[in-house]
């Protein structure tokens, strides 16, 4: 039997996604290279200025169309990793157009003194942080206005159902925005900090270690009201992390003795280990709670 | 594993937040049992067949469908 035609995509989820990408694309500065590059294209300064705001917007929609065109018919794990892949070439393209939140530096220095030039485990924390506070902006969102705000950032036809959020819900949403935010703005301390002159570092470590603190409490909370479902989703999320992170590092351990890579601190392990945790989570949620309307009709 | 949750639940003109309600779990939980996408645990099998007033194997039919003899 072939596959049934697909749903359209939700337009409002698109127009939410691009005036957001927009937003955050406003934020930043671009970079002298890509304006040299429009200039050699004949676009005048505004012109070109206005084109490189535009390039991770339009990119991002862009593909996004593709990507749903080329996952019709997959499971949801290979779906989303492609989505994955994709969402990353749109945040290469876009770091290496545009300085975003350029300025924050400003700001940072202002209140607690010069910041050295970020390392890569800085711009990791960094961009970890960002994809925190998005997701909590996203959750927070839902916490506030609930199935108004799940709809509107749809970008796929899901069962309506799990769109339904409820009064009750929010709460536990809430929860989970506020956890978010609060690794979010661990990571960003932790960055500072290690940014920070040696006499300047104590504030931001004491921030991040609040903010780990409140993080854990979220959790616990939200832990205490999951229910079976939702509990086996989390351990499902962290047995993976863990196989992957053991031999993630294992495989490290084996490249750095051979001399291919360097040996990686705390900080590193941390972000790596954060990482693996979000992706394996993503993944298992997706396959037991997100299933969509075009795997189920395609099945 | 292959159940009739949704039936049953049609027929009481439920929806799938009414039954959540009555089971003390959440909305997903009862729309991944009904996916097939998630067996319940013993008890809440347990809780699903009391509320129904049905025995268990009428409610949870195993992966071919068929009730177990």
């Amino acid at each position: 039997m072939p596959a049934p035609a697909q749903k359209r995509m939700p337009p409002l989820g698109i127009a939410v996604l691009a005036v957001a990408l927009a937003a955050i694309s406003a934020t930043g500065r671009p970079g002298p290279e890509s304006l040299a590059m429009m200039s050699s294209l004949g676009l005048p300064d505004w012109a070109g200025t206005l084109a490189v705001h535009a390039i991770p917007v339009v990119l991002a929609v862009v593909l996004l169309v593709v990507g749903r065109m080329a996952t019709r018919g997959m499971g949801h794990g290979l779906k989303w990793g492609i989505y994955g892949l994709l969402g990353m070439v749109v945040g290469m393209v876009t770091a290496w157009h545009l300085e975003l939140f350029a300025g924050v530096p400003a700001i940072i220095e202002a209140a607690n003194g010069p910041l050295v030039e970020a390392e890569t485990t800085e711009i990791l924390l960094w961009g970890l942080g960002s994809i925190c506070m998005m997701m909590a902006v996203m959750v927070g969102a839902v916490a506030l206005f609930g199935s108004n705000a799940a709809k509107a950032m749809q970008v796929e036809e899901v069962d309506p159902e799990l769109l339904d959020v409820r009064r009750a819900e929010r709460g536990l949403y809430a929860y989970s925005a506020f956890g978010m935010a609060t690794v979010a703005i661990a990571c960003m301390a932790l960055a500072i900090a290690r940014q920070s002159l040696p006499d300047m570092r104590i504030g931001p470590l004491l921030i991040a270690g609040v903010a780990a603190l409140a993080s854990i409490a979220a959790n616990w909370i939200l832990w205490r009201h999951c229910d079976e479902l939702q509990r086996r989703t989390v351990i499902n999320g962290y047995a993976v992390s863990a196989v992957a992170a053991t031999l993630g590092a294992f495989g490290w351990a084996m490249a750095s003795a051979a001399g291919y890579v360097g040996q990686i601190d705390a900080a590193a392990a941390f972000v790596a280990l954060t990482i693996i945790q979000l992706i394996a989570t993503a993944s298992t949620t997706a396959s037991m709670m997100g299933k969509t309307f075009s795997t189920t009709r395609a099945a | 594993m292959k159940n009739r949750l949704k039936v049953l639940r049609a027929e009481q003109s439920w929806n799938q937040s009414d039954l959540a309600e009555k089971l003390s779990v959440s909305r997903q939980t009862i729309n991944a049992i009904e996916t097939e996408r998630y067996d319940p645990s013993l008890p809440l099998a347990f809780a699903i067949a009391k509320l129904f007033g049905l025995p268990i194997e009428q409610i949870f039919l195993g992966d071919a469908g068929d009730p177990p003899g």
